[in-house]
């Protein structure tokens, strides 16, 4: 009378199958994942292991001749020493894994001393049952996995099957990650086709632009050589002359000011989108009343050099007006993967569709000959530099849209001042969101901040005069300033200092003329 | 009385086309072709300059081809004759160098392809009729 034993035995076999199944499903999810092979293989031998309880477990991947399977993931020190061999087997070869891999279909020892094709690896001594499970995916063998038990016939028909599945699950997962692989090889030999191609393309139409600009220089010079030597020469063609010349180093100037721009700073910093906005308008010569700015709630700082990013939205401004734009409208946001969008759109002329990929190329222009066609590509560059990216849509007749995202930037720094030193700091600037920012803080630390240009009673420490200001020119603020006696506490801050101005205004007598402080540690800075 | 103005720049075609512009516009015009050059010339001018255009990026006084070497031979103009003025006169668009420039002692920082204002400047310095 023993109806109820085997018990143990039995819970042992639940115990088991139960653990088999969260096993599958473990893998089940692994596979769909993890598309790194480096990070799934090891995986999934370490599970097979410790579900199973196994000696050892490997995966073999067929290599590219598709004539050897290379150990790609082993359990344990043994998997390390094999891996760290270079271990093969040949398909087809005197092997468990080479005869499943030729013959695709499982191999299965229950005792290897019987085994006529079992390999005795050095590494694995106490191997007594093996497993040679194919790899298949579609009708490709891709790999085989091996199992191995210190034990003779560990390998229950119910172990088989599961075992089956799970690398039914793992060839599927091996496949699609060959499949990631090739697509993203075919995109780099794409992208470096095109690349070419657009070098090519620039190169070709670089040589074009610049012979087109030095035949006439050259041509003018002759002329004008052989109108000097001339009794009477013709003033007339001589003026033309002179002109083409002028125009022609015009052109060339225009290439070089696109191509190197004004040196970069040293490293991109937090910048407040909506003040470079300003700062690019006023640049660009963009009407107050034709700019509207939008920003988002949260719209964090941008990690930018400043004085580049403002060349680049400089030059999408003067496209619009170029384009015969009425309103360009800036929309600032918060975008997904901790970036910022920045949407410029215009109600200009539009591009046509033929040449919305092409404008991003050197040299390439929709207006007239004597544009260079770098304003894009320089934008293109610097976005990159800042590792951003930049694209355009564009409705002829309708207007274009830029759609830029650049990576935010979060200020961790603070603002620290000398002990007893609390400046008294006239701010001279709009009431716009960066003054807001700077008197604000400068006012926790305990600063006195006042606004305007006047000051009554105490001069004050310092005067911080921001050189994008609307209200009034800067050449009247400062020269109101010299009048008043305080130049010299006088510094003038810009988001993208430019040589001709920054000479002028130390020139003039201005204490420093710096790059505008976006965050606590700048602010600190600056003060000094 | 001619004003006198010593050009320090490497670059052969510069340097003339500078002169002719200035020599034009009445000065009396000298150029040297690097910092060794430059000083030697400027310390035995007799009379001395009344202006120096300097290049940046040029021989140093070990004649090494240098990004700022005329800043060096600044220094030392702006030791020997201190309120002369100077203009650097530079193919880089830098504003720190600019900076760097005018705390030096330079009277003005000129990018070159941007010149057109350079002789308003020089007037403006070495005022007076257009001498002869």
């Amino acid at each position: 009378m023993s109806q109820l034993s085997p018990l143990p035995e039995n819970l042992q076999k639940v115990e088991r199958q139960t653990r088999q199944l969260q096993a599958a499903n473990l893998v089940g999810r692994e596979v769909a994942s993890i598309l790194d092979l480096n990070e799934l293989l090891p995986r999934m031998v370490d599970i097979i292991c410790e579900t199973y309880d196994f000696y050892y477990a490997g995966v073999f991947l067929l290599d590219e001749t598709r004539q050897w399977a290379v150990l790609r993931a082993g359990r344990g020190q043994a998997g390390k020493a094999l891996i760290a061999e270079g271990h093969k087997l040949e398909v087809g070869g005197h092997s468990m894994i080479g005869w499943a891999t030729g013959h695709r279909q499982a191999r299965i020892a229950l005792d290897v001393g019987e085994e006529a094709v079992h390999f005795r690896n050095p590494h694995l001594p106490h191997t007594r049952s093996e497993m040679a499970l194919p790899l298949v995916a579609g009708n490709k063998v891709v790999g085989a996995l091996t199992v191995q038990s210190t034990q003779e016939r560990a390998f229950s028909e119910e172990d088989i099957l599961t075992l089956q599945t799970m690398a039914d699950h793992l060839a599927v997962a091996i496949n699609n990650a060959y499949l990631v692989r090739d697509l993203e090889r075919a995109n780099a030999e794409l992208l470096r086709a095109k690349t070419y191609e657009a070098l090519t393309a620039a190169t070709t139409q670089a040589i074009h632009w610049i012979g087109n600009r030095t035949l006439p220089m050259t041509t003018a010079i002759q002329r004008l050589k052989s109108d000097l030597a001339s009794d009477r020469p013709d003033l007339a063609s001589c003026q033309e002359d002179l002109d083409l010349l002028a125009d022609s180093v015009r052109q060339i100037v225009e290439v070089k000011e696109n191509l190197l721009g004004p040196v970069r700073e040293q490293r991109p910093r937090p910048a407040m989108l909506a003040d470079l906005v300003q700062a690019a308008a006023l640049q660009a010569g963009v009407p107050a009343a034709m700019l509207r700015l939008e920003i988002a709630a949260n719209t964090p700082l941008v990690l930018a050099d400043t004085a580049q990013l403002v060349r680049v939205l400089c030059n999408l401004f003067r496209n619009a007006l170029e384009a015969r734009a009425s309103q360009i409208a800036v929309a600032l946001a918060p975008a997904p993967n901790d970036e910022v969008a920045i949407h410029v759109n215009d109600n200009g002329e539009g591009i046509p569709a033929e040449m919305c990929d092409k404008v991003w190329a050197a040299f390439v222009t929709t207006k007239s000959a004597d544009h260079s066609g770098l304003g894009l590509p320089a934008a293109l560059l610097v976005v990159n530099q800042l590792h951003g990216s930049i694209r355009l849509t564009s409705h002829p007749g309708k207007g274009t849209s830029f759609h830029l995202l650049l990576p935010a930037a979060h200020d961790s720094s603070k603002l620290a001042l000398k002990p007893g030193s609390a400046p008294h700091i006239l701010l001279v600037d709009d009431d716009d969101a960066w003054a807001r920012f700077a008197s604000l803080a400068l006012g926790v630390v305990g600063c006195t901040v006042m606004q305007g240009l006047e000051f009554q009673g105490t001069t004050p420490d310092q005067i911080w005069v921001d050189e994008a200001l609307e209200v009034q020119p800067i050449q009247e603020v400062l020269a109101h300033l010299k009048a008043a006696g305080v130049l010299d506490r006088t510094i003038v801050i810009s988001a993208a200092p430019q040589v001709e101005r920054v000479t002028r205004y130390l020139q003039m007598g201005v204490r420093e003329a710096a790059l505008k402080p976006y965050s606590l540690g700048e602010l600190g800075a600056l003060i000094g | 009385m001619t004003y006198r103005i010593l050009i320090v720049d490497d670059e052969p075609m510069v340097a003339r086309s500078m002169q002719k512009t200035l020599v034009r516009a009445g000065y009396a015009v000298q150029t040297a072709p690097s910092c060794g050059t430059g000083w030697a010339v400027f310390e035995v001018a007799k009379p001395a300059f009344d202006l120096v255009l300097l290049d940046l990026n040029m021989p140093d006084f070990e004649g090494t081809a240098t990004p700022d070497a005329g800043f060096s031979l600044l220094d030392k103009v702006a030791a020997a004759r201190p309120g002369l003025p100077v203009i650097i006169l530079s193919a880089y668009d830098d504003v720190n160098k600019a900076r760097q420039a005018i705390a030096r002692g330079a009277r003005g920082f000129c990018v070159k392809g941007r010149e057109q204002s350079l002789l308003d400047q020089i007037h403006a310095i070495l005022p007076g009729e257009a001498p002869q």
